[in-house]
This record gives C-alpha cells, sequence and structure tokens, in this order.
C-alpha cells in the first residue's frame, strides 16, 4: 500500500500528464485517482487481510444474543429502528422499564437502543401487554430484529 | 533509554490507522489490539499482527486492562500506545504497563494523576501561576453559597473525574443552585463513581483554545494554539491551527502558561493545555490538561511539519527533546473537519453500517485520516467519527477555499454522514471572519433549522 506521501507523488506526475483517471491495482491494494472539477479525489483498497494470532491465553468466546425464531414470535414485535445494545432500563441498577406481563399505552418506552454512544429510546407502538422479553440486558440487537413482543388489546 | 521495536496499538478507528503508518514509517513492529467487531478494520489489514482481545462492547475489550496487558504480554511488545478516549489516560493501565516492564506511550502515573482528578488539575494549575476560573470546591453543598459571593452567577457545576465535556451543569438561577447540585453529585457517582463536584464562573462567551505541548520529563516547549470552538454538545467539530484572532500578547501568554504548566508537573511525553478564553475580557483561564495525543493533532501538525506520534514514540524511550523552542517554526494556518457516520437532519442520528463506496480529496495541503474504505463496517458500539478531512494553506482564507474544494471531492456511500453541514460551515461568513466563540455553531445549528 501506498503512503499519503506517495499517493500525492503519484497524483502529481499524472495530473501533469494531463490525464483525468489512474487506476493501479495489485492482489494486495488497490486505488483508483479522479479528477473532480478543481481537485482530484481518491479510493484506496487494501486487500490483504488482517494477521490475526491464535493466542490462545486470552481465552475468548463471543458473546451471542439470544436468537430468537422470528416466525415464532406471536403478537406484536418492538423492533430496533438500528443496531445497537439492548438496555431493559433507563440506567444501570434502575428498575426496568417493563417486566412480562406489564400493560403498554402506544407511547411507553420500553426499551433503549444504545448506538454510538446514544441513547435511543424505544416505545411499545402498540397498547397491549407485554408478552415476552426476546433480549438479554446489554446484549447487541441488529436493526429490525425483535426485541419485545406485545399482545395487542382487542379493540 | 530503551530503544522501541515492537508495539501494541490499543486502540481502534482511525487512531490506529494513524498511529501504525508512523510505526510502518519508523520500522517498528506494529501489533493490534481489537475487540471482535474490528477483526476486518483497515488497522488491522495494516497491522503485522492482530489479537483479538474480547467482544465488541468496550467494557470487554478496550476498556478491559487485564485483557489489554495481556495482549502486550503475549505479544511481548516493547510499548504500548493507548491512542485516545478508551483507556488513554487510565492510571491502572499506565501502572500495569510499568510492572510488566512495558513502556507507556505517554505520561507517568503520577502525571496523570495530576491533571486526570479536575480538582487537582486546577490546583497545580494555580500553584504553576495560570489564572483560573474563579471558583472553588464544594466540600460539602452547604458551602456553595460562599463560593457563589466570589463567583457570581450563572454558575458552572462539574464533577471532579469528570472531563472532555461530560458531568457539567450550567445554574442560572439562585433557587436552582442546591438541587443542581445535589443533581450533579448523584450523576456524577453514576457516572465517574465519584460524587465531588466543583463550582466555576460560567464564562458566557468564550473560546475554546489549546496549546500544544511536547516534554521530556526535564524540558517542555509548546508547538502553538489550536481553536476547537466549533462544537456541538462538548464534542468539537472543526478545529484549527494556529487560533485566530487572538493579540500577540494574548497569544504568546497562553503558550507561556502552558510550558510553564508541563514543567511545573515535570511532564514527560504529548499533552495539551486546554485554555477557555474570555472574549470580553480579554482573558484566558485554565480548563482542564488533556494527559494524551488528541483527535485534532493533525492541525498541528501541519503548521509545525512534525509527527507527533513520532515525537511521542521519541521521549518514550527516555531521550531528550529534538527541538528547542526557538528551533520549532509555525507556518501557514490548517483546518479540520471531523466527518462523522450521522444523519445530521435528522438530529444527529448515528448512522452505523457497512460502507459501500470511499472516496476522499487528494492533493498539494489536504490530508485525510481515516479507517474506512469501500467494504469497512462502521460499528454501532464506539464514536462515529469516520474521517477528518485536514487542509493546509498558506492563510486561513486559502485554507477555508481548500477545504471547500477539498469536501466537495468526498463521497462516502452506504451511511449517512456530516460532510454536507460541515461544506456549509465552511461557505459561512461569520466562521470565514474567525475567532467565533462556543456558543456560534449552537445558534448557527439553530438557524439552519429554521430554515
Amino acid at each position: 500500500m501506498f503512503s499519503n506521501e506517495e499517493v500525492r507523488e503519484i497524483l502529481k506526475v499524472v495530473d501533469a500528464q494531463g490525464y483525468q483517471q489512474f487506476h493501479y491495482d495489485t492482489e494486495d491494494f488497490a486505488l483508483i485517482l479522479q479528477k473532480q472539477g478543481e481537485g482530484w479525489s481518491s479510493e484506496s483498497l487494501i486487500k490483504r487481510e488482517a494477521r490475526l494470532s491464535n493466542a490462545s491465553v486470552l481465552n475468548l468466546t463471543a458473546t451471542q444474543a439470544k436468537q430468537v425464531d422470528d416466525s415464532a414470535a406471536s403478537g406484536n414485535g418492538v423492533k430496533a429502528p438500528l443496531p445497537g445494545t439492548f438496555y431493559r432500563a433507563p440506567k444501570p441498577g434502575a428498575p426496568a422499564f417493563v417486566e412480562v406481563g406489564d400493560t403498554v399505552e402506544t407511547d411507553t418506552v420500553v426499551c433503549i437502543i444504545e448506538s454510538m454512544k446514544l441513547m435511543n429510546s424505544v416505545t411499545a407502538g402498540v397498547k397491549g401487554k407485554v408478552s415476552d422479553i426476546h433480549y438479554e440486558d446489554g446484549t447487541f440487537a441488529e436493526k429490525g430484529s425483535i426485541l419485545i413482543s406485545i399482545e395487542a388489546e382487542s379493540p | 533509554m530503551r530503544r522501541i521495536d515492537r508495539v501494541l496499538i490499543a486502540n481502534r478507528g482511525e487512531i490506529a490507522v494513524r498511529i501504525i503508518r508512523t510505526c510502518q514509517r519508523l520500522g517498528i513492529e506494529t501489533v493490534l489490539a481489537a475487540s471482535e467487531a474490528d477483526l476486518n478494520s483497515l488497522a488491522a489489514r495494516m497491522a503485522d499482527q492482530t489479537l483479538c482481545i474480547g467482544p465488541a462492547k468496550s467494557a470487554d475489550s478496550y476498556l478491559n486492562v487485564d485483557r489489554v496487558i495481556a495482549a502486550a504480554k503475549e505479544a511481548r511488545v516493547d510499548a504500548l500506545h493507548p491512542g485516545y478516549g478508551f483507556l488513554s489516560e487510565n492510571q491502572k493501565l499506565a501502572s500495569a504497563c510499568e510492572q510488566q516492564g512495558i513502556v507507556f506511550i505517554g505520561p507517568t502515573v503520577e502525571q496523570l494523576d495530576a491533571v486526570g482528578d479536575k480538582l487537582k488539575a486546577r490546583h497545580n494549575a494555580i500553584a504553576a501561576g495560570m489564572p483560573v476560573v474563579p471558583g472553588g470546591e464544594l466540600n460539602q453543598p452547604q458551602d456553595a453559597e460562599a463560593l457563589i459571593a466570589d463567583i457570581g452567577y450563572p454558575v458552572l457545576i462539574k464533577a471532579v473525574s469528570g472531563g472532555g465535556g461530560r458531568g457539567m451543569k450550567v445554574v442560572f438561577e439562585p433557587d436552582q443552585l442546591q438541587s443542581m447540585i445535589e443533581l450533579a453529585m448523584s450523576e456524577a457517582q453514576a457516572a465517574f463513581g465519584d460524587p465531588r463536584v466543583y463550582l466555576e464562573r460560567y464564562v458566557t462567551r468564550g473560546r475554546h483554545v489549546e496549546v500544544q505541548v511536547l516534554a521530556d520529563g526535564d524540558d517542555a516547549i509548546h508547538l502553538g494554539t489550536r481553536d476547537c470552538s466549533i462544537q456541538r454538545r462538548y464534542q468539537k467539530l472543526v478545529e484549527e491551527a494556529p487560533a485566530p484572532n487572538l493579540s500577540d500578547t494574548l497569544r504568546e501568554n497562553m503558550h507561556q502558561a502552558a510550558v510553564n504548566f508541563a514543567k511545573h508537573l515535570n511532564y514527560r511525553g504529548l499533552g495539551t493545555v486546554e485554555l477557555l478564553v474570555d472574549c470580553e475580557r480579554e482573558t484566558f483561564y485554565f480548563l482542564e490538561m488533556n494527559a494524551r495525543i488528541q483527535v485534532e493533532h493533525p492541525v498541528t501538525e501541519e503548521v509545525c511539519g512534525l509527527d507527533l506520534v513520532e515525537e511521542q514514540i521519541w521521549v518514550a524511550e527516555g531521550r531528550p527533546l529534538r527541538l528547542k523552542q526557538e528551533e520549532v517554526m509555525l507556518s501557514g494556518h490548517a483546518i479540520e473537519c471531523r466527518i462523522n457516520a450521522e444523519s445530521w437532519q435528522q438530529d444527529f442520528r448515528p448512522s452505523p453500517g457497512t460502507i459501500e463506496r470511499a472516496a476522499f480529496p487528494v492533493g498539494e495541503g489536504i490530508r485525510v485520516d481515516t479507517h474506512v474504505q469501500a467494504g469497512s463496517s462502521v460499528p454501532p458500539f464506539y464514536d462515529s467519527l469516520v474521517a477528518k478531512v485536514i487542509v493546509h494553506s498558506d492563510s486561513r482564507q486559502r485554507a477555508l477555499s481548500l477545504m471547500q474544494q477539498a469536501l466537495s471531492s468526498c463521497s462516502i456511500d452506504g451511511i449517512d454522514t456530516n460532510t454536507a453541514l460541515h461544506a456549509g460551515l465552511m461557505a459561512d461568513q461569520t466562521f470565514a471572519q474567525g475567532g467565533v466563540d462556543t456558543a456560534y455553531f449552537p445558534q448557527y445549528l439553530q438557524a439552519l433549522s429554521e430554515k
């Protein structure tokens, strides 16, 4: 791969020759320089994979979020609006927003999804009773995954 | 003196890439300590070796001293670079490194303590002859009234163990004082494990100007100022070097105060003395000292022509400073824009995801520090910084127009970014005049949202 200084050097040569584009592609590294109005843009790609050590001393296991078969989830699912960490309470040590069996309104906050250090409150979305909580506190949930199921109140 | 041949980088994102780049240039072997979420990151692809130190959650990886030290020992490194954030100013990590015979690329444990505790930092600043914002420590909530007599309103309640913009509350009305103090104390306990707070005069119009210092344990020099007044909720967004529109006397006084402070502490390493410039009174006050490399270090590098990571490694090896103050040359003007993964028009909602394409500006006077390329993931577990676009030119005016040009060549697909927000600010008339205070940007955002 090239350092920033090397890319600028290549650019000087390419620009001086009057070219508009430059492509460099090898097994390990790719670079595209593209003229854009007054300036240039650069896209680079380091293709080489990481050299991962098999350090056994660290002895780590991946955290597993409690996965749920979405088709089996009954009632209405409260979905994660973006990927992040699922929290059941407003802050550590505080009581959970809801427990199974609690009644909720449409705008009751039922959990938090924390993403990039920002807390996003998630509301029930329906009026009814909490029937199931699918994720453990502090585990990661993908966007759209069903966090909590609510049995909607029959009209 | 101890030569550093192999370094453990205990950090992620753009700073990990940044540290690896300098190490590669210096012929130093690099070992990256990465969480499960970062094993395919740009830094991992660049490092000579990558060790997985835990799951994505920071508390179990980047913030875990035991795991970081275990990785350092496993990889048999000479030194550890903690980057910024995470454990970069953590005394337990610095101390554990010392015990294990690993060089911590940063100051000593005592120095981390001297400036990490905001009250101690304040006392040290006063002892070093630096002006501090009128204020004082609060041993009991009832003592507040006596302090207020000196400080006046509005008053800022700050957590002793806070920092980086966290743990602060402004009180405008006397009748809110007691309840706000109690609230601040319980929040401080929850967030930092230390309920102590202190009071400071709230400077209503202030510029955030910081001085970069570099020291070797005996001697200290400064590398000029940076202005970081463009902030949203205490998070910096745009920085520039040197700080514009300051009288020569004020500027030189700030330089000297910062150097004196570093010398007073027998400081070793890179550090930043953060000052609040009181525009109305044309004076400055000590805010805090950051005992680590900072996000915005590139603007200083551009203006003084030094590689600050290299300088950190140099003094960490036990060598004396290479430069005397009179050999430091500052030239031109540099500006940095932080490109974050966020939907700035939707209340700055974070936008994690996978990058499909990342094209960055390139050319004379343009520099981009990033950790992303096509296919990179921007995970939701950490901060939203995707890239820093930095420009350097011979004048501030030229730097502003170079930045506008650079931002127009910046195109990131797959996530939302705040690039357009920066482009607008760079074209703003008031910002173009230079020297805006910290109240400016929130007003600017407010005006934008009203359009």
